[in-house]
């Protein structure tokens, strides 16, 4: 085992990249909503504040204790989810918050990081992931989440738990034509679906969702076809991406959002108010820095100790490239518009802790990586190249 | 150890990093073009959804004659419009107020206020009133607004009224000179423009942008506005006097080709073009052709001069009629007029001589020359709807038509054609562009273009030009066109008198009395041209057409300062002359005139100038009838608007008195009552000074 003290094992990478995201995210959301003042700017610095500790106390808990608790975190997610559809509060359209102190909570963002941990912890213990049957008790972990999150309703998120899923499963070694299967299979099998409740009027065939969520969701592909309605977000988004150009607007000097045309400037589409303030030098420069935490926590995964701290760093990676990819994708136009914040960039405390709590588990992961990686290369006889892998000792 | 992450596991990472990148890539590809190639596109949209423009009108170009006088101008003008989604708090109290105040339906307030659009106009070009009662109100009417237009206004009213045109609710040029020089005139407008936030709201950072109007360029017209305002009213006197359909007067200069005056009855009003009926807005001289009957044989004259085909002492003779391919054709004095030289024919103007001249020259020869004078095609004047004339193809001419076309049948030109062709004659035979416009300056005074003494080419040799010159000064000396006579100034004209087509048919008692000429020969400062159609009772040119040439070409060579060059011979006694006009002359002046004309005068009074006449301008009466001419201190005041008196309740006396200080004239329509009891235009009217009002 190492012999230097924890604290200088931390990641000071990641951290880095973390508070200057951070930081940006301070002045960005002050530019974004500066028609009322410095407000969200200095709720969005306490966020940063607890989500520090909340960093700090996911640091320090030793990753191997998560397993122990994995159970009541599940659990707890499922009660506050539960909560929430009984008596949350509702707003634009939907019920996500319940009301702590001055603060609304969204336990979507938590449920997010119970099953980053729950999940780790669930396929750490299978023995085989090979088979079709392994495979469903991981579903049945992620559902039961997932579906209440799709009731209250939050697409975004909910996709969110399918890009987790799928990246914890990915590490976890299950066959890539089982995945392949899988995910853009069901992805296709959805598609088809709706596509034939859209054709077939002869046999009623119900919407696997609402009409509105359909209609959000295809509009990026025409959003001309209703400029005032369901393609106004797309089209005042592209149209801020493009008042960008190179250099951008300047800080504060963007019209699209200072105007209030950009609807949820400083939250889900705050990466337009990057692209129009600071053009696409600022936002390319933005993406690659998301490119280098990603990036890192990647290397962090490939650096765990264990199975346990490998699906733990793949699953915070998962969440945090769903998020950057939707968050920026939608506002440029290549996915469709489902709103998710983009990590320590959004204004929004949940999100913020969420997503503290998620870099914590990286650091965690990282900081008690094994003493030495170089070690597991002196045993190559035990590696067996097959699809059977996961299965050797 | 079971727990310990396998290679397999390490190995995916790489490809996880490889998804991502590649994700990433295709997000930078993806904003790079949005940014680079989308953004021009983009930022219009952003422009349009961000900015209310609020249009500033740019100041019309002034169109004014060729001594500057303003003819068409511009003003200020309010117009107040509303941002219809800053009203959505109030809009009911919003449009009650506004309808009362703007003198419009509720409903139709209501319907604007309501209207899914950025900008509405309530109500353009208020008038005072309106402005004043909004202006105190506009603090309580909130997404209401005034802004400041312009508007046209043509400060001489009527006069040339279809030859400038008039402009349409947003200055643009709709009809005449308006239209065809629309581009120079029209300006640029500005606009004033300022960010509004997605509610519609003007907000605080916003950024404006103004774009300041740039005013129109200032046309200048060939036009002489007091040659203009002598043709119109000699429009009005020859429509009264005979009765007509339609007259139609343009002055020329042939050195130039610049049109000096284009009159025409029926006109109208390009300050309420609205309230006039819209076949009125047609120049009738540019946008009809018509059959020109014997004007037009100048021009036949001319060519078979120039082509060789005839001389000036060639002999005919005219039994009263010729016979052509079997048809006989008769000439206008049924008797004839026996053995005469051509100068004798031009004289008077004999059809079986321009019968034989024409078929001299030939189809070939005869087209070739209407080619030269430019009448094949359309004129190229400056005004819009220019006719072409219409001629039977080259190839179906029998030597018939021939015979007829050569005195001006069943051929048409436009009036404003066959002019420029009897200038050309009068400018020794240089054919030039007929034009409206003289001049485009910048607001700033920079010459920008010039259109005075466009050559389209010489049409007949300068000895021709002047044989023919010479031959029509006889007509108007000696021949049909007698009472075309200017004392003092040789005068050259043609009487004209055409049988209406109507319908393909050559129309019986229907006819076109014409006269054409210029002077003082030599060197013309005038030719003018005179259409009365369908006059009523007498109808020849000579009867009808040629007295009106008569006194304009003589109110034009005095306003031009010309110099008499022939002694004036007096009419004998007795014989029917027509009384000139005496008033605003020195009694000097107004002497000479007065004995040119055979008419003796008595003065009465004392001043430097005629302030009236006993007998009006215009009458025809025995030569020898003295006028009684009152002097006195100021000239009675011609050429400007005075507002009608009310004359109703006034002794006689007093009414004639106050008229005269005026400059209007009053004609009494019955004796009956002392005191005045109606009179024919409503008191508060304006009108020109000389305009006569009937009372009774």
């Amino acid at each position: 085992m190492n012999s230097r003290p924890l604290w200088r094992q931390l990641d000071y990478v990641t951290l880095a990249l973390v508070y200057l995201i951070a930081v940006a995210s301070l002045i960005i959301i002050a530019s974004s909503s500066a028609s009322t003042g410095l407000y969200y700017m200095k709720r969005q610095m306490i966020w940063l504040i607890l989500g520090s500790i909340a960093m700090a106390v996911m640091v320090w808990i030793p990753y191997e204790r998560f397993q122990k608790l994995s159970p009541y975190l599940y659990w707890l997610s499922i009660f506050l989810l539960g909560v929430v559809i009984v008596h949350g509060q509702t707003r634009l359209g939907a019920q996500r918050w319940i009301a702590v102190g001055p603060f609304q909570l969204q336990p979507s963002e938590f449920a997010k990081i119970a099953v980053v941990i729950t999940l780790a912890t669930h396929l750490a213990k299978k023995t085989s992931l090979t088979r079709w049957r392994d495979l469903i008790s991981p579903f049945l972990h992620v559902a039961l989440p997932m579906l209440l999150i799709i009731k209250q309703p939050d697409l975004g998120t909910a996709l969110v738990f399918v890009a987790i899923m799928a990246g914890m499963l990915f590490m976890a070694g299950v066959p890539v034509w089982k995945l392949i299967l899988i995910f853009p299979g069901g992805f296709g099998f959805v598609v088809l679906w709706i596509y034939l409740a859209l054709t077939i009027h002869s046999v009623h065939i119900p919407l696997p969702m609402h009409h509105y969520q359909l209609n959000r969701l295809l509009i990026f592909l025409h959003p001309n076809q209703d400029p005032l309605g369901n393609g106004y977000n797309v089209i005042q988004s592209r149209i801020a991406v493009g008042l960008g150009g190179l250099w951008g607007q300047g800080l504060f000097g963007a019209h699209a959002n200072q105007l209030s045309f950009l609807p949820a400037a400083s939250t889900d589409f705050i990466f337009a108010v990057i692209a129009e303030e600071l053009g696409f030098v600022g936002s390319m420069s933005l993406i690659f820095v998301y490119l280098l935490l990603l990036a890192r926590g990647t290397y962090i995964a490939t650096q765990a100790r264990d199975r346990f701290g490998l699906l733990l760093a793949a699953g915070v990676v998962a969440m945090f490239a769903f998020h950057v990819f939707e968050s920026a994708g939608m506002v440029s136009g290549i996915m469709p518009v489902a709103g998710v914040p983009l990590p320590f960039m959004s204004y929004g405390g949940s999100a913020f802790l969420a997503d503290s709590a998620g870099v914590g588990i990286l650091l965690n992961v990282y900081m008690r990586r094994k003493a030495g990686s170089y070690s597991q290369k002196a045993q190559p006889a035990s590696v067996v190249y097959s699809r059977k892998v996961t299965s050797q000792q | 150890m079971n727990d310990r992450p396998t290679l397999i596991m390490k190995r995916r990472n790489f490809l996880v990093l490889a998804i991502i990148g590649i994700f990433d890539g295709v997000l930078m590809g993806r904003l790079a073009t949005i940014q680079a190639i989308d953004a021009t596109r983009l930022r219009e949209a952003a422009d349009f959804a961000h900015f209310r423009g609020v249009p500033l009108a740019a100041f019309r170009g002034n169109i004014v004659d060729r001594h500057g006088h303003l003819l068409a101008g511009s003003h200020h003008a309010y117009s107040t419009y509303a941002i219809p989604v800053q009203t959505r708090r109030h809009r009911d109290e919003e449009s009650l107020l506004l309808a009362t105040m703007l003198d419009m339906p509720q409903s139709q307030v209501l319907r604007r206020l309501r209207r899914n659009q950025g900008f509405v106009w309530l109500k353009r070009r208020l008038t005072a009133g309106e402005l004043d009662s909004l202006k105190s109100q506009l603090p309580s009417l909130p997404g209401v607004y005034l802004v400041t237009e312009t508007a046209r206004y043509y400060p001489e009213g009527n006069l040339a009224g279809p030859v400038l045109g008039f402009t349409g609710i947003d200055n643009q040029g709709l009809s005449g000179i308006e239209l065809v020089y629309n581009k120079y005139l029209e300006g640029k407008p500005g606009k004033i423009q300022e960010e509004y936030d997605v509610t519609g709201r003007s907000i605080q950072l916003a950024q404006q942008r103004i774009v300041a109007p740039v005013q129109g360029d200032t046309l200048e017209l060939t036009l002489d506005e007091k040659i203009q305002w002598m043709a119109e009213r000699a429009c009005e006197q020859a429509m009264i006097s005979t009765g007509a359909h339609s007259v139609s007067i343009t002055v020329m200069h042939p050195a130039t080709g610049g049109i000096l005056a284009l009159a025409q009855r029926p006109t109208f009003n390009p300050n309420q073009f609205r309230e006039a009926d819209p076949k009125h807005y047609r120049v009738l001289a540019v946008s009809d052709a018509i059959p020109p009957g014997s004007i037009f044989k100048p021009v036949t004259l001319s060519a078979a001069l120039e082509m060789g085909t005839t001389y000036p002492g060639a002999s005919f003779y005219c039994p009263g009629f010729k016979r052509v391919l079997g048809r006989r054709v008769n000439c206008w004095r049924p008797e004839g007029h026996g053995a005469q030289q051509l100068g004798t024919v031009v004289k008077n103007s004999c059809n079986v001589g321009f019968m034989e001249l024409g078929l001299g020259l030939g189809t070939s020869r005869f087209y070739e020359a209407l080619d030269r004078f430019g009448l094949m095609k359309p004129i190229h004047v400056d005004l819009p709807g220019s006719a072409r004339g219409i001629f039977p193809k080259a190839s179906l001419v029998t030597a018939l038509d021939l015979a007829i076309m050569a005195f001006g049948q069943t051929l048409t030109v436009s009036p404003i054609g066959l002019l420029n062709a009897i200038a050309a004659i009068a400018n020794d035979g240089i054919l030039l562009k007929p034009h409206v416009a003289r001049q485009v300056r910048s607001p700033r005074g920079k010459l920008l273009h010039e259109y005075d003494a466009s050559l389209l080419g010489r049409v007949v040799s300068a000895s021709v030009a002047k044989i023919t010159q010479d031959m029509l000064v006889s007509v108007v000396s000696e021949g049909t066109g007698k009472l075309g006579q200017v004392p003092g100034f040789r005068v050259a004209g043609k009487t004209g008198t055409a049988q209406k087509v109507i319908n393909g048919r050559t129309e019986k008692g229907v006819y076109i009395a014409s006269f054409v000429g210029f002077g003082p020969v030599p060197n013309p400062e005038v030719a003018i041209m005179i259409n009365v159609d369908e006059p009523q009772g007498a109808f020849y040119g000579g009867q009808v057409a040629a007295p009106v040439f008569s006194r304009l070409a003589r109110d034009i060579f005095r306003h031009l300062n010309l110099r008499p060059s022939e002694p004036i011979r007096r009419p004998k006694n007795g014989v029917p002359a027509m009384v000139p006009n005496l008033v605003n002359l020195n009694p000097v002046i107004a002497l000479d005139d007065a004995e040119a004309f055979g008419f003796p005068v008595q003065f009465v009074g004392q001043g430097d100038v005629v302030v009236n006449q006993s007998i009006q301008y215009g009458a025809w009466l025995p030569a020898g009838t003295r006028i009684k001419l009152t002097l006195g201190k100021t000239a009675r005041i011609y050429l400007e608007w005075v507002a009608v008196p009310n004359f109703v309740g006034m002794q006689r006396q007093t009414a004639q008195q106050l008229a005269w200080e005026l400059g209007l004239n009053v004609r009494w329509i019955s004796w009956k009552h002392s005191v005045v009891l109606e009179q024919s235009i409503q008191p508060g009217v304006e009108v020109r000074a000389g305009t006569t009002v009937m009372v009774s």
